[in-house]
């Protein structure tokens, strides 16, 4: 159970002092080795997605205007379809006929 | 070789340099990050991904400070930059936790220490944990100055604020410790 206690300041101190300067640690064995391997995978990696990056950009960008494109067509159809059932109804209740 | 030496080596591209800083650094990066990060497998992630950054941007180093410190400036970015990744990634795991498998880690920068005693481990994990769940900037004032015994001085080119704010920093993470520490020890 955890219970609250009031710690002084020479407590806390001391309790600080537990990671205080602490001696440095050595690096992994075979660092240099494993960033080297790192660095020639990123690069590639690179090599290979660089010349796609503007490809894949230009892609999503036509999906997205062609969407875009697709909901205001939709929209327009929509409110066109309701305004003339708004006008027949309107030349309706006054007994008119409409002829285009 | 000296340091202006080796800059004007690593401005060139040159690979026995590259070699030659990152075994003069590699230690002291990796004990920063590891010390910050409290893992060694995210410390090892952050320690390379310095020495990849130093690489790119050498020639764009102005050498307004010392190639350690400008190292250094690096590496806390680096280890910053993982935990604001932990966060999201905890964050988008409570949201898709069907998606993402889960990734705890632990602290295990207490055990990995040869500078803690075994009697203080126990003790040393909790101090981790708290200083871990410090904001930001305490924690890295924090362990610059109190973990790795850094000057004030040092720790403000590093994270480039004055020497006033990483003492204020300093002191608002030792009250919040204080508080954490509060809840965590038993009586």
């Amino acid at each position: 159970m955890l219970i609250m206690r009031n710690i002084n300041d020479e407590q806390f101190e001391q309790d600080l002092n537990v990671v205080s300067n602490l001696k440095e640690v050595s690096a992994p064995d075979f660092f240099y080795t494993r960033l080297k391997a790192k660095m020639e995978k990123e690069a590639k990696l690179e090599q290979f997605e660089g010349p796609l990056k503007p490809i894949a950009v230009i892609c999503i960008l036509t999906l997205f205007l062609f969407i875009n494109s697709l909901i205001m067509e939709k929209e327009t159809t929509v409110v066109h379809s309701s305004s003339n059932q708004d006008i027949e109804a309107f030349a309706a209740s006054y007994d008119q006929i409409i002829t285009n | 070789m000296n340091e202006q030496e080796l800059i004007a080596r690593l401005k060139l591209g040159d690979e026995p340099a590259f070699k030659l800083l990152v075994q003069q650094y590699q230690d002291r990066v990796y004990h920063s990050a590891l010390a910050i990060l409290h893992n060694a497998d995210d410390a090892e992630e952050a320690a390379q991904e310095t020495f990849i950054q130093v690489f790119e941007s050498i020639k764009s180093f102005k050498e307004e400070s010392s190639l350690g410190t400008w190292i250094y400036r690096i590496g806390v970015r680096k280890a910053l930059e993982k935990i604001r990744k932990q966060k999201t990634r905890k964050r988008l795991h409570s949201l898709v936790s069907w998606w993402m498998p889960s990734e705890e880690k632990s602290v295990d920068a207490a055990y990995l220490n040869p500078g803690i005693n075994i009697e203080n481990k126990e003790k040393a994990t909790i101090l981790f944990k708290a200083i871990s769940e410090l904001p930001n900037n305490q924690r890295v004032a924090f362990t610059l100055i109190r973990v790795q015994g850094m000057k004030h001085e040092e720790a403000s080119e590093i994270m480039q604020l004055s020497i006033k704010a990483i003492e204020s920093l300093l002191s608002r993470a030792k009250e919040n410790l204080k508080n954490k520490l509060k809840y965590y020890y038993n009586s």
